[in-house]
Order: C-alpha cells, then sequence, then structure tokens
C-alpha cells in the first residue's frame, strides 16, 4: 500500500515538473532537455521500487535538476553564445544540391540517415534541395530548389477560404464561448439535432463549424448527418 | 521585464527550498547524533566504572529518543542504515541488561562507526561526491 502512494506523489510530482519545464520538454528535444528526461525517469522510479529509500532522495534530486535545467533555460533565452555551447550549432548538410561531406563527419549523420530524411520530406532527389539545415533537435530542414516546390494557390492566383473550424461541442460539454463568438445560434443546434433523432445536447459526440461555415454534428452512437 | 523577475524568483525558491530541505536535515541529523554519540559515551563511562544499573538507565533514555530520532531520520536517510542503528542500539540494551558488557562496548563502537556514516553521509567532500 505504502509502495501504491509513494508511486502516485511521484507520479504526480513528476508531471508538476514536466509541466513545469515548458512544453518543449515534451516535443522536440534539445540534448541538455534529454539528458534531464532521462535522469528524472530514473530517479523517479528508484523511491518508487526501493522502500528503503526515502522519497525525498528522490524529490530533492528532480528538483535540483528542475532548477538547473531553468536557469539553463533562462542562459539560452538570453546568449547566443550560451545556446552555441549547450544546444550547438545548425549545420548545413546539402548546399546548392549537393551533400556537404564535413558536416556529416562532424555530426556523425551518416548518408542513409540523410537520405532517409530527405524522402520523408518529400525530397528523394538530392539535386531537387538547395539547402537543407540539421537543426540541433535532429530535424532536417529543406529549403527546396524553386522549380522543386508544390504549386501553391498564389501561384495560381486562386482564393480559398482560410482554414478555421471552430468546435462546439466536444463529448456533451458544450463549449459556451466559441458558440457566442460564432454566427451559429444555439437553437440552430438544437434543432439539427433533434432532426438527428437525439434529445439532448449530451448525446452530441462532436460538434463544429467546418471552413465553409457549415454546422457538422456527429451523435454518439456513430449516427453522422451533415 | 515581469517575466523575468518571475522566472528568477520560480528559480530561486526552488533552489532555496532544497537547500533549506537539505540543510534543515543536515543540522537535526549532525544534532541527533551529538545527543545519541553522548548517551553512549555515558554508558561506556558507567560500564567501565562498574555501575551497570546506571548504564541500563542512560540506555533506557537513549532508546526512548532514538525512537522519536528515528521518525526524523526515516525522511532523509536510507532505511537500510537506521535499521542498522536500530539493531545495534537494541542489541546493546541486551548485552547490558544481561552483563555482558565486552559485547555491549563493542555495540557502542559499531554505533559510534555508524553515526560517523550518517554524518558524513551528506557532507560535501570528494570521497561523497565521486
Amino acid at each position: 500500500m505504502v509502495s501504491f502512494f509513494r508511486t502516485i506523489i511521484m507520479y504526480f510530482f513528476v508531471i508538476a515538473v514536466i509541466r513545469y519545464m515548458g512544453k518543449r520538454q515534451v516535443g522536440q528535444l534539445q540534448p541538455y532537455e534529454l539528458v534531464i528526461a532521462f535522469m528524472i525517469s530514473d530517479l523517479a522510479s528508484l523511491p518508487m521500487q526501493d522502500m528503503a529509500i526515502p522519497l525525498l532522495s528522490g524529490i530533492i534530486p528532480i528538483l535540483s535538476l528542475l532548477f538547473s535545467q531553468l536557469t539553463i533555460s533562462y542562459l539560452l533565452l538570453k546568449s547566443q553564445k550560451a545556446r552555441n555551447i549547450i544546444c550547438g550549432k545548425k549545420r548545413t548538410v546539402i548546399q546548392n544540391g549537393e551533400i556537404v561531406e564535413s558536416t556529416l563527419i562532424k555530426e556523425m549523420y551518416n548518408l542513409d540517415d540523410l537520405l532517409e530524411a530527405l524522402r520523408i520530406k518529400g525530397y528523394p532527389n538530392v539535386s531537387d534541395v538547395n539547402i537543407a539545415i540539421l537543426e540541433n533537435n535532429g530535424e532536417l530542414s529543406i529549403l527546396p530548389y524553386s522549380k522543386a516546390e508544390p504549386v501553391k494557390r498564389q501561384d495560381l492566383n486562386v482564393d480559398a477560404p482560410e482554414a478555421n473550424i471552430t468546435d462546439l461541442i466536444l463529448d456533451g460539454y458544450i463549449i459556451e464561448e466559441n458558440i457566442e463568438s460564432s454566427e451559429v445560434k444555439p437553437c440552430d443546434i438544437i434543432n439539427k439535432i433533434k432532426s438527428m433523432g437525439a434529445s439532448s445536447l449530451k448525446d452530441v459526440l462532436y460538434c463544429y463549424i467546418d471552413t465553409k461555415g457549415e454546422l457538422w454534428i456527429q451523435l454518439k452512437k456513430k449516427r453522422t448527418v451533415k | 521585464m515581469r517575466i523575468t523577475i518571475k522566472y528568477i524568483i520560480s528559480v530561486l525558491l526552488i533552489l532555496s527550498f532544497v537547500l533549506s530541505i537539505t540543510m534543515y536535515f543536515d543540522i537535526h541529523v549532525c544534532n541527533d547524533i551529538d545527543i545519541l554519540s553522548d548517551y553512549s559515551a555515558k554508558i561506556d563511562k558507567f560500564i567501565q566504572s562498574g555501575d551497570p544499573d546506571n548504564a541500563y538507565k542512560i540506555y533506557k533514555q537513549m532508546d526512548k529518543d532514538w525512537n522519536v530520532i528515528k521518525e526524523r531520520w526515516c525522511l532523509i536517510i536510507n532505511h537500510t542504515l537506521i535499521k542498522e542503528v536500530d539493531v545495534s542500539i537494541t542489541s546493546m540494551g541486551h548485552y547490558i541488561k544481561n552483563t555482558l558488557f565486552d559485547d555491549a562496548l563493542v555495540e557502542r563502537h559499531k554505533l559510534l562507526r555508524l553515526f560517523y556514516a550518517v554524518k558524513n553521509l551528506d557532507k560535501i567532500m570528494p570521497s561523497n561526491i565521486f
């Protein structure tokens, strides 16, 4: 039972710490953030498994890591030099359609990795790529030659409505501020729901206004009408 | 600017929380060890002077205090180490009660070693850091 409570405490504590570290911690990790994520997971699991280790012995190192992380983040925010030292520099791996070998060697980034990343990004031909940059988080950013770029609406002078979806009801929960700010009246939604055979807004799984301004409703139990 | 100040304050709060907790326990553990060492020195003195009754009386006080100290130590010190101290103190009591004074003195020295280990557990020194 004690083990259960210790685990629950550590779980919520780690969630709080990770949330406090900011959103970047969850998504694209910089090297120093990756290290912290590994260390925190290990530190948190130790007192959970071993009852002889006090919970504070896990909490204090995690808080120390949080302190270090916040300090480093602040330094990175303020200083380009610190960013270069801690996060590294972005490197150009393709320049003018040619692979920069020296960068691949420096970054231990092999050719297979590069070609795989290019394929994933939709540029299997190296010659289509003007510049490819290896970002600090390991992602490859590609700037293709204009001839290899996909055609955009603005190239064809074609107008289209801006994508804007407004959620109105999620799983029976009404998002009142969205209903108020939209042009749809609540009675319209109720009438449509009734016409679909439902009696209450609680029966709605998902309701939103699509890009064309139309009301789209899906009732629970897979009854869909547009 | 306000965000920067908030950020710095939150960082300093975390640092002060960590430092105050560790220092609080450091100070308390050191004080506790001084109290327990004092008891054990008295026990040693009474045993050496052939006064086992007083030695046992002091032991009883030590055991009573230890039970309070133990609860506090559980929050920060590895429980295995606490168990070792616990067993050693209990054994010492039994040895004094059964007039096995040599064994009691051995336990006393064992306790001093354990106290030394606990006291130096959180000291900033190369052997602890590395």
